[in-house]
């Protein structure tokens, strides 16, 4: 084989590699689109900024997919490019997640209330009334409600996206639920505790 | 455990992230504590309307389309 040839022939098969991973890539990548729009949108309250949010993600991710050896699930990893790339936009909520951790460390783990009147109401609350309350809880608490419960992501899961550990997990995501369930409550005028 | 502590566990126990002992030892509790029941039912319920009312926004198909093209000029770059 002349030289010609054979450096032809490591051309296509950069090329079939490339193409494959980047197959690899959209596999992945382009199913989580929903999901990740709609944590984009709970983050950001903006669609506009949320679609730019999400191009960006993939642009990043798809620079970075070299380094991605799976140690962390694909959809925790993406995740994790969104949210980080959301804080860097946004110098001021970076600096209240950080008093927001301080004030975490000390807290101790809230119970989970059992079923009540109040719980009753809430559970009957609208759907509008849940979406207004959790467009308004602090976005630290937003953010790991939706990853729980409409992402349904294990606390570990969240504990990568976040860079969080699980203990800090648990109690955030109680007090979120707690919190939630106040707003929610006070939309419908019942009692907010 | 105490109920206390079944309580503090049921997120967890609803979508079965706990070691096979623990959630054996949640069930015969529940099977016997009915407010403890109530309030995994409770909780469930509750998970369930925040799930729906938190899948609100949705990106067009066509967005798709868009983003495989992006990219794929991201690549040749």
């Amino acid at each position: 084989m002349s030289f010609r040839n054979r450096r032809k022939d490591v051309g296509e098969e950069k090329t079939a590699a490339a193409a494959e991973t980047k197959r690899e890539f959209e596999c992945l990548a382009l199913p989580l689109i929903e999901s990740l729009f709609n944590f984009a949108c709970w983050l950001t309250r903006n669609q506009e900024e949320a679609e730019d949010l999400v191009q960006e993600t993939y642009v990043k991710a798809w620079n970075g997919f070299v380094t991605f050896r799976g140690k962390a699930t694909f959809r925790t990893w993406i995740f994790r490019i969104l949210r980080n790339a959301f804080l860097s936009s946004r110098k001021d909520v970076h600096a209240a997640r950080v008093e927001s951790l301080d004030e975490e460390r000390h807290e101790e783990f809230l119970p989970h209330t059992s079923e009540t009147p109040e719980s009753i109401f809430v559970e009957q609350a609208s759907l509008s009334a849940i979406r207004e309350a959790i467009g308004e809880i602090p976005l630290p608490m937003r953010e790991i409600i939706i990853l729980r419960e409409v992402e349904e992501m294990s606390y570990q899961e969240i504990g990568v996206v976040l860079g969080i550990p699980i203990g800090t997990v648990m109690s955030r995501l109680a007090r979120a639920r707690l919190t939630l369930r106040a707003v929610a409550l006070a939309k419908l005028g019942g009692p907010r505790k | 455990m105490t109920c206390g502590k079944i309580r503090r566990k049921f997120d967890q126990f609803l979508s079965k992230e706990l070691p096979d002992a623990e959630l054996r030892e949640i069930e015969s509790h529940l099977a016997g504590c009915v407010a403890c029941r109530a309030g995994a039912a409770s909780l469930k319920r509750w998970k369930r309307q925040i799930r729906t009312a938190g899948k609100r926004f949705s990106k067009k198909t066509q967005s798709i389309h868009q983003l495989a093209n992006l990219l794929e000029a991201a690549g040749r770059r």
